[in-house]
């Protein structure tokens, strides 16, 4: 082998492994062109490596179970507490978990109190008092503004009509003001 | 599956990140997905089960523990190697120290290693597994006749995301240069290896 | 960490308030609810509604009217001093200004226009769920009953 041969043949695996520079390349490729016991020893290299290649990768492995070994690796690391863990950490410090129920405790009591106020106010419209007063027909009553037990009602504080005939009632049931407009007058001079 | 798609479509540097910033799912892809090769390595290299499974937990465990120090220039299963080889170096130099103390012959470094293969699989196979099992002894007979500093390179050059010889020069902490000389001597050896296989084959 | 600790705690202040408040203070920025029932009532008839028969029985024997018929419901959403009409026929429309609260009552004006003039006007107190009945004009063969209600 010559001097050249054992330069070329130093460069062989980085030829296969197309890390040389251009230059040095073409250097190989030529000389291999020409030397055939260095075309042999090019051969033989792309043979063994084909063999470990192959060999190293069918290397039979024992069965690992990965689970197992990733629960020995998460016992000797100190991973740190994950985001879901750090996030329960802050529940155990009272200034977290103190506001945070009163806050919880706080909107409960409120839907239970609007839950309340809506069957108050849903009694309060229906609760007419399905037995009919009869009251005295007379057309000018006064407006009575005292209230029947607990249901209160409407309150008319001023009216004024055209014709200047109103009559104030309450309806015989919930006793919630009625104004009747009486038909205008043509007479004149006249007033109610 | 979900989880496999996870583990392909998000990158080394993406998992490293999300391990960092506490998501562990990310930290267990990462184990998953590079485990495989870091075994390969020390059984192809140790030739034993359990030497082999110790030498991988303690390069994940060195790796997870570390993993902030991972500058990301280089790929990450170039740093994993390189903590892998650090473990086999400590590994060796503890045998190497044992054996000293005990008085055993350190002529030979394959001694470090141990030469049993304990692998199972000795009843009758079908063709296939009977060739790899002529490919395993071959192999380890080659490897074992490497000196470590050659056995390192060829061992890492072979892993299966083929690595550059600038990649292996860095895990090993050589030139480029000394790196390509020693595979180079390493593949001479195991070539004149192989024709003699090949010439009593043909006997 | 301790924005978060003071955010909670400013949220718990305001539930707290909120809760605590009577709701006519919480009404105070509310807008008025007003329910206008056009009803035309008439002696020609004894068909009634049935939409209208609590009205009807509420009424009892005040005026004797024996048909009623829906003719419209509106319902008029208004802020402070914003006013609503509802047209009752050609010329005539009904018109409600809301004034404000007064306590826990609602104060409306009611009017009614004809051909643009006012004929009629009252400020009402009402109450949330109350109503009051406006009737006596003409309408057709009968007269119109025009229920006003509120809700707040």
């Amino acid at each position: 082998m010559t001097e050249r041969c054992k330069n070329i043949e130093l460069r062989l695996t980085a030829y296969l492994d197309k890390e040389l520079s251009e230059a040095d390349r073409q250097d190989v490729a030529t000389h291999l062109r020409d030397c055939e016991e260095c075309r042999q020893a090019l051969c033989q290299l792309e043979e063994t490596l084909a063999f470990l290649k192959q060999a190293y990768d069918s290397y039979p492995l024992p069965e690992v179970d990965l689970d197992q070994a990733w629960k020995e690796i998460e016992a000797k690391v100190n991973f740190g507490p994950s985001r879901w863990e750090n996030f329960l950490e802050l529940f155990k410090r009272p200034m977290i978990w103190g506001p945070s129920i009163a806050m919880a405790a706080v909107v409960l009591m409120f839907f239970v109190r609007l839950n309340v106020q809506d069957r108050q106010e849903t009694t309060g419209s229906v609760a007419h008092a399905p037995v009919e007063k009869v009251l005295p027909p007379e057309p000018e009553q006064p407006v009575n503004e005292s209230t029947d037990g607990p249901v209160r009602v409407c309150q008319v504080e001023s009216v004024y009509s055209r014709s200047g005939n109103v009559m104030l009632l309450q309806t015989a049931g919930s006793g919630q003001p009625l104004i009747w407009i009486l038909p205008e007058k043509k007479k004149e001079g006249e007033k109610s | 599956m979900n989880k496999k798609k996870n583990i392909v479509t998000h990158s080394d540097d993406e998992l490293v990140t999300k391990c960092l910033g506490g998501r562990k799912i990310s930290c267990n892809d990462l184990f998953k997905r590079h485990y495989e090769k870091i075994l390969r390595h020390f059984m192809v290299k140790t030739r034993q089960k359990d030497l082999a499974y110790n030498l991988t937990q303690e390069t994940f465990t060195k790796a997870f523990g570390g993993l902030k120090t991972w500058n990301r220039e280089s790929k990450f299963s170039t740093w994993l190697f390189t903590i892998a080889i650090n473990v086999s170096r400590d590994f060796a130099r503890q045998q190497y120290r044992h054996r000293a103390n005990q008085h055993i012959s350190l002529d030979d470094e394959d001694c470090a290693w141990g030469n049993d293969a304990s692998l199972t699989n000795t009843q009758n196979t079908p063709e296939h597994v009977f060739q790899e099992k002529e490919l395993k002894n071959m192999l380890d007979d080659m490897i074992s006749l490497l000196p470590e500093d050659e056995r390192e390179v060829i061992l890492l050059r072979f892993r299966g995301d083929e690595p550059t010889f600038k990649e292996i020069s860095k895990i090993i902490g050589r030139s480029v240069g000394k790196t390509h000389e020693l595979f180079g001597e390493a593949l001479t050896r195991i070539g004149k290896r192989l024709k003699k296989y090949h010439a009593r084959d043909k006997r | 960490m301790k924005i978060a600790i003071y955010t909670c705690q400013a949220l718990v202040m305001v539930c707290l308030s909120f809760l605590l408040t009577p709701t006519y203070i919480l009404a105070a920025g509310m807008d008025l609810q007003v329910t206008v029932e056009v009803v035309k009532a008439d002696r020609a008839s004894s068909n009634i509604d049935p939409q209208l028969e609590e009205m009807v029985r509420d009424l009892g024997p005040t005026l004797n009217y024996t048909g009623f018929s829906l003719l419209k419901k509106t319902l008029l959403n208004l802020k402070t001093n914003a006013t609503g009409d509802v047209i009752l026929a050609e010329d005539r429309t009904l018109t409600c200004r809301f004034l404000g609260y007064d306590d826990d009552q609602a104060r409306l004006e009611v009017r009614i226009l004809d051909t643009g003039k006012e004929t009629f006007r009252t400020t009402l107190l009402m109450i949330s769920g109350g109503n009051v009945l406006i009737g006596g004009p003409q309408f057709e063969d009968g007269v119109l009953l025009l229920r006003v209600g509120a809700e707040f």
